[in-house]
């Protein structure tokens, strides 16, 4: 008989087993998309209780297909909010990114050009950076919004949350 | 005597066929998840995984077709039979017809000779 009680390692796999589970069935309604993975934690208890966590979920296969096979029998008409929002914060953290590795380029470049204090004025994707640097300040400001990676982050948003659901001309006669 | 080579089977022609299967096991003898995967197992469906059948279970009972009861187990958390409902039964008659009316034209088609096809 294998024991069912789960190491601290084997709780954190299921535990994040079933929240990929859950990302990729963002389509789902929420309470049905409950339902499903109340069932799945119960199965995979179940299963693990007779073969032991890593071969229950070596049998579920890849977390995104499990969602993909649990979808096929639902009405795909719903947007995929979580989805989409995750798209938009990772086109927001390559933006904030860049602007960051940007302004410390140009704060690298007054230091290296003059001991004195020196200011210059740039601009990334719209927004507007003053960078001064010296011996005894090191600053710099921000103006204006970025509206390029504003507009970014809304088509992304839009696309991986498949937005155009919610019309009603586009949900599914079944 | 040759070793027969191992049967490969197309995922599609199952999936088609895994929700009759599973009504039809199941009305034998009810069964947990797990369990009836290994069911499946013993009746020649190898390759058949949870990840497979759990949906399906899923599905059959979101439409009415299996009804599930939660059973203590001296092994581990409680287990959920499922078994079929009537409307479960019926469908699996239905689906039983289906098959056997297809089986028995794809036996005809394939058993002809090249010339009558």
């Amino acid at each position: 008989m294998t024991t069912t009680t789960l190491s601290l390692a084997d709780r954190w796999r299921r535990f994040t087993y079933v929240q990929t589970v859950e990302l990729f069935l963002d389509a789902m309604p929420r309470r049905r998309r409950r339902a499903v993975l109340a069932e799945l934690r119960e199965n995979i208890d179940a299963a693990t209780a007779d073969v032991g966590l890593p071969t229950a979920l070596a049998d579920l296969g890849r977390p995104s297909d499990l969602a993909a096979r649990y979808l096929e029998s639902e009405p795909p008409d719903r947007p995929t909010w979580h989805i989409g929002a995750l798209a938009a914060s990772i086109v927001f953290a390559a933006w904030l990114l860049g602007t960051v590795v940007y302004t410390f380029g140009m704060l690298d470049a007054l230091l290296a050009l003059s001991p004195a204090t020196s200011v210059a004025e740039g601009s990334f994707f719209g927004v507007g950076i003053r960078a001064e640097a010296g011996p005894e300040v090191l600053a710099a400001e921000f103006r204006g919004v970025s509206w390029p990676a504003v507009v970014a982050m809304v088509v992304i948003f839009g696309l991986f949350s498949r937005l155009w659901r919610v019309l009603p001309g586009a949900r599914r006669v079944s | 005597m040759e070793p027969e080579a191992p049967l490969v089977r197309d995922p599609q022609l199952l999936k088609g066929v895994l929700p009759m299967l599973v009504l039809a096991l199941l009305e034998g003898d009810e069964s947990y998840g797990y369990e009836l995967v290994t069911r499946l197992h013993g009746a020649g469906l190898t390759g058949v995984a949870t990840g497979t059948v759990y949906p399906v279970l899923t599905r059959l009972e979101r439409d009415g077709h299996l009804a599930s009861r939660l059973v203590a187990s001296d092994a581990g958390p409680a287990r959920k039979y499922y078994r079929p409902t009537d409307a479960g039964r019926a469908a699996l008659a239905v689906a039983n017809a289906s098959w056997h009316s297809l089986a028995a034209v794809v036996d005809h088609v394939l058993a002809a000779p090249e010339e009558e096809r």
